[in-house]
């Protein structure tokens, strides 16, 4: 219990010592943009992926908490921590990833790359879902069986982003070993298109005007594993996206996936809020 | 994509490898404020004019901009912080329009400076034009 305080205590006091950032946040949930963290900037996030299971399967609710700083103008370091609870099966803390990414070029350009790599050590009621690689449906399992099932995985992305008259367009390639097991490598692919729907700024603060939204779709889905190749039993789900920046540091972004196979959740709905503060200098 | 054995030398190198390389980083990277000198505009884009010049209102929204986007690292006066540089100088101010947008459309990483490609190109040159105040109230 010290410890908890003291982290509480020290969490606080950053809180407070911080001075409030713009938030950029991207509206996608699972596809990665070329836009890293502001140096010396923090934005903690809370999020929550609903599936709606087809075949009467269980409902279920997974929540997680998003810490991202930048580190320098070129790397992002991100931590999370994930928890999920099934109709009837109850709630489990499903682990934490750590995941940094790093922009190789010094300016914009047609193609941007980031690279993109990722400690995961969770378990197999993990439901939040922020990339779907290989093939097979969710497991259906009690959530006290699945937690014990851990999982230790290395994965890396290969992030390329644009921006085009106004619009992002982002191609992500996923590449996801368990090192906790004997297989293969599992790949996975996500792709969103968005745009900010304002032109011209005002002069005023305002809430509800087109400047402060942005709206797209994303698309993610497994592309099966080396050790198993084919698409078949893979899951695809396609998703409209929207993003409010509700204040200079905050957004509210929510989408509703829809499943496209018969191996998808018929529907993924996600909300989530980021504030986004600087931590280093500044005004 | 089971397990049920931990295998702690995986986070034992994680944390090893957090230590040794974030920390030093991130105690040097207030990386914002020297000048590259590297960072220069190509000739096409630094000849783009600004085509909200002298459209009535558009600066306000490029002041409204700057305290969003810019003022936080660049000051709400734009003579700089800790953590980004001056822009009320003449190095900045005497460069033109058109590469004062390419700049704040592409950044650079190496120096800290975020891209904002990310909005819309009207955005970018209101604040260009919030700039072009600030040189004038340099002047003054």
């Amino acid at each position: 219990m010290p410890i908890l305080r003291l982290l509480a205590c020290s969490g606080a006091a950053v809180l407070l010592a911080a001075i409030p950032a713009r938030a950029q946040e991207r509206p996608y949930f699972v596809t990665y943009d070329h836009y890293l963290e502001e140096p010396g900037n923090l934005e903690i996030a809370i999020a929550n992926t609903t599936g709606l299971p087809k075949h009467g399967d269980r409902g279920y609710s997974a929540p997680w908490l998003e810490l991202e700083y930048g580190i320098t103008g070129w790397w992002t370091t991100e931590l999370y921590l994930e928890s999920v609870t099934t109709r009837g099966y109850g709630s489990a803390f499903a682990g934490w990833r750590w995941e940094n990414r790093f922009r190789p070029l010094k300016g914009e350009h047609r193609v941007n790359p980031v690279l993109y790599v990722e400690y995961e050590n969770i378990n197999e009621a993990s439901r939040i879902q922020k990339e779907i690689v290989g093939s097979g449906p969710l497991s259906i399992e009690p959530i006290s069986e699945l937690r014990n099932e851990l999982a230790h995985e290395l994965e890396g992305k290969l992030i390329l982003s644009s921006a085009v008259r106004g619009w992002n367009m982002s191609e992500n390639l996923i590449f996801e070993k368990n090192l906790s097991a004997e297989e293969g490598v599992e790949l996975g692919y996500s792709v969103g298109v968005s745009r900010a729907l304002g032109g011209l700024a005002s002069g005023t603060t305002c809430y509800f005007c087109r400047e402060n939204f942005v709206v797209g779709a994303e698309a993610y889905g497994g592309l099966g594993s080396t050790s198993e190749r084919g698409l078949s039993d893979t899951r695809h789900f396609v998703a409209p996206v929207v993003a409010w920046h509700l204040t200079g540091r905050s957004t509210l972004k929510a989408s509703v996936g829809f499943g496209l196979t018969e191996a998808s959740d018929r529907y993924l709905v996600r909300v989530g809020w980021a504030y986004e503060f600087s931590l280093r200098g500044g005004r | 994509m089971i397990a049920h054995e931990r295998r702690c030398s995986i986070v034992d190198i994680i944390v090893a490898v957090l230590v040794v390389t974030v920390a030093p980083v991130a105690g040097r990277a207030v990386a914002g404020e020297e000048r590259d000198p590297t960072w220069i505009a190509p000739a096409d884009a630094a000849r783009r004019p600004n085509p909200f010049a002298s459209r009535p209102g558009a600066e306000a929204g490029g002041e409204k901009l700057f305290r969003q986007r810019c003022a936080t690292c660049h000051g709400d006066d734009g003579h700089g912080s800790e953590k980004g540089p001056a822009l009320a100088t003449a190095d900045v101010l005497d460069q033109t329009d058109g590469a004062l947008f390419w700049k704040i459309s592409g950044g650079n990483t190496r120096g800290g400076m975020p891209s904002f490609s990310f909005l819309p190109q009207p955005q970018r040159w209101q604040l260009v034009l919030k700039l072009r105040e600030l040189q004038s109230r340099t002047a003054r």
